[in-house]
């Protein structure tokens, strides 16, 4: 109840927001923050628990759902701790930035149901123990952050980047779902915990399942080859990029990985490919933010670099390994949110979020100008922040091990380096130097909200306290962390000082060139052979998407053309093709004829002819009133087999609905088409086939419904009870107007429609008529 | 009997197969016409028995003569002959002021575009 009562009532908020925010902002916000200020002490009493020994909280509801298949069961290690904490905080920080951001203007009273929403779902994603209903929740942060991304839906971009991150991220889903369902139904048990369990234990599981729950992992967190979505995604307001795409949902992917680590490590294929992606995608992240001028962009490919940073940790899998991961995550957690709400203020501000045209803010946005600068340093891991922790464990990690170790510290001092230059360029370049000649005019800079200062802000303060305090802070906690994704223990004691070693001193030295770097470039905003090559993915992506719609409006075109006609044919030669292959398979059972209740008449078998007769008149004829007349025969032949067949409420139905007709029919003669011939003689062969057919099948079918009983004929019952129950004789009518009363009226409800429809035509087509006697009644 | 009404629906059902697959307005209302009694015919023609005498009681509230007709389809052709008069009306009604409204009679241009 404890793990799932947060959920509960962040969608209770997320539900009552729309009224509440446009009714009395004030309370709203105040109910915001205490519910996730509480729900971040709660995660983080919890986390401090289970560090220190506690057993690991669950809770579930059972028989819910009237289905094994899906669980309502929740299960908190610390590493799902571990990101509640960091959604429920940020949460929190971004709430308020977004107060801020939107003012008291009508645009965000949406927008705050979208958050909660969105923030529930994660919960539910980190918490969630039962495969199916972690994939519930994954669906849902897709679907809110569709909403989220789409804010300013009258843009177009803004619509095709959200669909983008819809379907890449939603295709992973279905992928990860499909994986899920692989591994539940042959390892019998849809629990991440059981399945941690039987992994650690030896069993292996379907690679086949390992790599369609890892396409979700990977779309989730725009991992190489699926990184353009994220970028795209920047069309979202700021507070959105801030949450969404730092934090919290393109981490739901490393989540996963993290909580399925323990078979993901069974396959060496699988960690391998871990590896590769992430490198590539940091490798990208870099190379494609080094040519971007929009601050949002930049951040958004550093994010980008820091999950490949993240996925290859994790597939190098060692303890070593997670622990960097770990600490690399914390800390990217805090300083990203917060520089990218200090570019939403940049931007709010000035107006302007042009790296080029930026400059020399810090005398009018002191306080936003140093926030930002201490979360670039925590980034570039400038001792002893936060930062700084996690790159000296990584560097560490690097000279502790052999061989190709060496090209994996090669490779994070590169990827550290660029990631600290561009971090200072986002975030220094703006409030440095002087304003440049076409930036914005310093004058009309817009005073901030204080609101949207708090997150930099605090997230800077905690970045400090806790590089400073992290051997106390983060120790016991990291440990258990690790421990978890580990599957067996981890000690783990966090040192600040390590000493004179070569780790320091490579930290030293990626400061300095990162600095230099810095200092010695400017964004241009140029591509390069690189840059576009790497966009052929997006390219691809779009490839695709077009040519699924113009092949879906193609095939509509060719399937609903708006002819009659063709529809008609292919419904018979459908009806008539299933009914040949159903005959075939059961191996052309032949029809036999029902035993015959005694000879027929010679007047039936007059029928015959006079049937062939008439109905060859009426369809070839070319004179309404022949038609009409051989339609009257028709029926008239009809009426006179019922009569002959026990039916005489039916031939009296009949004969007064047929004269009804003709009357209809020669009263408005006059007013309808004429017949003729339209289609050539070839085209009509084809009709005349499929009619044959159709004539042939159906008789085939009267005949074989003839033989053919399954069930007791229900009819005589209604014989028995006829007079028993209703006093009636005649059974047909007392069928009628008492055991199936309810049909009769709803018949007479069906004639009552048509007769006002009948009369609205009739006086509407007719102006000048008098009235609308003519109108027929039944 | 059976034989012969079999023969009967299927004729019913050719011919309004063929009429509904013409372009001409006029030919597809027929066609619309004969379905409508073609199915009438084959829903008779699944009863149980399939015999000539009413279903009518005699005094004491049981058939005079056993065999009699089974009255649950008729009362369920009852109810489709009454109903399908009602679509054929209002079908016909509908075709002539579409026809007064817009001079076609061709079924392919009808769907093609909504003319004034």
């Amino acid at each position: 109840m404890t793990l799932y009562l947060p959920i509960l009532l962040t969608l209770l908020l997320a539900a009552v927001s729309p009224w509440w925010v446009a009714r009395h902002r004030g309370s709203f916000m105040l109910a915001g923050v205490l519910l996730q200020l509480g729900m971040a002490a709660h995660f983080v009493k919890l986390l401090v628990a289970v560090a220190a020994g506690a057993p690991t909280p669950s809770g579930s509801a059972d028989n819910l759902f009237p289905t094994d298949l899906i669980q309502w069961s929740f299960m908190a290690g610390p590493w799902n701790l571990l990101f509640t904490i960091m959604i429920t905080a940020i949460g929190l920080l971004v709430f308020l930035y977004a107060l801020g951001y939107f003012g008291s203007s009508e645009k965000g009273h949406r927008f705050y149901a979208s958050l909660l929403v969105f923030e529930a779902a994660m919960l539910g994603v980190v918490l969630a123990d039962h495969a199916i209903l972690l994939f519930l929740f994954w669906e849902l942060t897709s679907v809110s952050s569709f909403f989220l991304i789409a804010y300013n839906h009258k843009e177009k971009e803004a619509r095709w980047n959200a669909l983008q991150a819809l379907l890449v991220t939603g295709i992973g889903g279905v992928c990860m779902l499909a994986g899920f369902l692989i591994l539940g139904h042959s390892w019998g048990s849809y629990s991440f915990d059981a399945w941690r369990g039987m992994a650690l234990g030896g069993m292996t599981p379907p690679l086949v399942a390992l790599v369609l729950i890892l396409l979700g992992a990977i779309t989730k967190s725009a991992l190489f080859p699926f990184f353009f979505w994220l970028p795209n995604a920047m069309s979202a307001p700021t507070p959105v990029s801030s949450y969404l795409h730092s934090a919290t949902m393109v981490k739901a992917g490393i989540f996963l990985i993290g909580a399925l680590h323990p078979l993901f490590e069974t396959s060496r294929g699988i960690m391998i490919t871990l590896v590769i992606l992430g490198g590539l995608t940091s490798a990208t992240g870099l190379v494609l933010g080094w040519v971007q001028t929009d601050l949002k962009k930049i951040l958004a490919y550093t994010t980008l670099s820091i999950l490949g940073m993240l996925a290859l940790l994790m597939g190098l899998g060692s303890p070593e390994a997670l622990k960097v991961a770990v600490l690399v995550m914390i800390g990217h957690a805090c300083y990203k949110a917060g520089l990218f709400m200090a570019a939403g203020a940049v931007d709010k501000a000035t107006g302007c979020r042009d790296l080029r045209r930026l400059g020399g803010l810090k005398r009018a946005l002191p306080l936003l100008g140093i926030a930002s600068l201490g979360l670039a340093l925590s980034k570039a891991g400038f001792p002893p922040l936060l930062g700084f922790v996690g790159k000296e464990y990584a560097y560490k990690m690097g000279f502790a091990g052999a061989g190709e170790s060496y090209a994996l510290l090669v490779f994070l001092f590169i990827i550290n380096t660029g990631l600290m230059a561009l971090a200072l360029r986002v975030a220094w370049t703006p409030f440095r130097g002087d304003v440049p000649a076409d930036g914005p005019d310093p004058s009309a800079i817009k005073p901030l909200s204080p609101l949207m200062l708090a997150g930099p802000v605090v997230l800077t303060i905690t970045g400090v306290l806790l590089g400073l305090f992290a051997p106390l802070l983060l120790s016991p906690m990291v440990g258990a962390v690790v421990s978890q994704i580990h599957g067996r223990d981890v000690a783990f004691s966090l040192k600040l000082w390590h000493g004179f070693q070569p780790a320091l001193l490579l930290s030293f030295v990626t400061l300095a060139s990162g600095w230099w770097i810095f200092r010695s470039t400017r964004p241009t905003g140029a591509g390069n052979r690189v840059t576009v090559l790497l966009g052929g993915f997006e390219g691809a992506y779009g490839a695709c998407h077009r040519g699924l719609m113009g092949g879906a409006s193609r095939l509509s075109g060719i399937l609903q053309n708006g002819d009659l006609r063709f529809y008609l044919r292919c419904f018979f030669t459908g009806v008539l093709g299933l009914v040949a292959y159903k005959w075939w398979s059961s191996g052309f059972a032949w029809v036999s004829l029902p035993e015959s209740a005694g000879p027929v008449p010679w007047v039936e078998w007059l029928m015959l002819p006079v049937f062939l007769v008439f109905l060859f008149l009426i369809v070839t004829t070319r004179s309404r009133i022949f038609a009409l007349l051989a339609l009257a025969v028709i029926g008239l032949a009809i009426a006179f087999l019922f009569a002959r067949l026990g039916a005489p409420d039916l031939a009296l139905t009949l004969l007064l609905v047929e004269t009804f007709t003709v009357i209809l029919f020669i009263h408005m003669v006059r007013g309808l088409p004429k017949i003729r011939t339209i289609v050539p003689l070839r085209s009509r062969v084809v009709d005349i086939g499929i009619a044959a057919g159709m004539g042939v099948m159906m008789t085939l079918l009267a005949l074989k419904t003839q033989s053919v009983q399954t069930h007791e004929a229900i009819s005589n019952t209604h014989t028995e009870w006829s007079y028993a129950l209703a006093k009636g004789k005649n059974v047909v009518n007392v069928i009628l107007v008492d055991f199936r009363a309810l049909d009769t009226l709803g018949e007479i409800t069906v004639i009552a429609l048509a007769a006002v429809g009948v009369h609205m035509l009739w006086v509407k087509g007719k102006p000048s008529s008098k009235s609308g006697s003519d109108t027929p009644s039944s | 009997m059976t034989l012969v009404l079999s023969l009967m629906i299927g004729l019913l059902f050719a011919a309004a197969t063929y009429c509904l697959l013409r372009r001409n307005l006029m030919r597809v209302l027929i066609g619309i016409l004969l379905l409508g009694h073609a199915v009438n015919l084959l829903l008779l023609s699944a009863s149980d028995p399939l015999s000539r005498v009413p279903a009518i009681l005699g005094k004491d509230g049981t058939p005079d003569v056993p065999g009699t007709a089974d009255p649950l389809p008729q009362a369920l052709v009852l109810t489709a002959i009454v109903i399908g008069f009602g679509l054929s009306v209002f079908t016909l009604v509908l075709a002539r002021s579409c026809f007064q409204k817009m001079p076609i009679d061709d079924v392919r241009d009808l769907g093609k575009e909504d003319q004034p």
